[in-house]
């Protein structure tokens, strides 16, 4: 029988304008894209999440606004990814997200997802899945 | 993992050793749900928790909401990794955590 499964409901909620260059974003509980600027610079976009979605009433959700620029991109994912655990019950995480993400520099969106799960399923080995690995590239052109 | 009950007057103590998952959640559920109408004053002492998932956080939402109908809910002794979920899932904004 499958086991049953009950999750708290996490959202990263974003909406870009062209005309601004403006992505405004929530995060509930979501854990933090990675942004790759053009010329290079690779980090976690570190503000503070707030509560996981619906998780208590009352709660406020803080809007944030990034500048996204020609050649910048946004990788956002679940927890699955950065908790993919091996057979040692080591977990993937976010040092080694950053340099997967990094590698996939130049890459098209499709091709950069392939590459971040080719290396969370090389780290990953023997150890079994027990999590949901969802990853999406915004790649700005 | 491993959960020791312990009583000190009226507050419960719950004491977990090891990691947190979806594989170990149901018997901390159930330790939880049998706790919940026992006490008003309840603590989680994670010393000995090294690591903590989603399937975890939720029975600590659930106790945060029964007791906050009735009494107090604590942690204790969060190690860093677990307190890194905790900040990033907005948990340690609504939680008592010392």
């Amino acid at each position: 029988m499958e086991k049953k499964r009950r999750r708290l409901p996490v959202c990263w909620l974003g909406i870009f304008s062209l005309d601004t260059g403006e992505l405004t974003y929530v995060n509930a509980g979501h854990p933090s894209p990675v942004l790759c600027r053009s010329e290079g610079k690779i980090d976690y976009v570190r503000e503070k999440p707030d509560f996981v979605l619906a998780g208590m009433p009352g709660v406020k959700y803080t809007e944030h606004i990034l500048k996204i620029s020609k050649g910048d991109s946004l990788f956002v994912y679940t927890d699955g990814v950065t908790e993919a655990t091996d057979s040692q019950k080591q977990l993937f995480g976010e040092e080694r997200l950053l340099e997967a993400v990094s590698k996939t520099s130049g890459m098209n969106a499709l091709d950069s997802l392939k590459e971040v799960r080719r290396q969370v399923d090389a780290f990953v080995g023997e150890g079994e899945q027990f999590d949901d690995i969802t990853m999406l590239n915004f790649i700005l052109k | 993992m491993i959960i020791e009950k312990k009583t000190e007057g009226s507050v419960i103590i719950l004491h977990l050793s090891g990691r947190l998952d979806s594989n170990t959640a149901p018997e901390f559920e159930a330790a939880v749900d049998q706790v919940l109408s026992e006490t008003t004053e309840l603590i989680f002492d994670f010393a000995d928790l090294a690591y903590i998932s989603s399937a975890g956080l939720r029975i600590i939402l659930k106790a945060h909401k029964e007791m906050i109908k009735k009494g107090t809910f604590k942690l204790k002794h969060v190690c860093d990794a677990v307190m890194d979920v905790l900040d990033v899932s907005g948990f340690a904004d609504i939680l008592t955590i010392e």
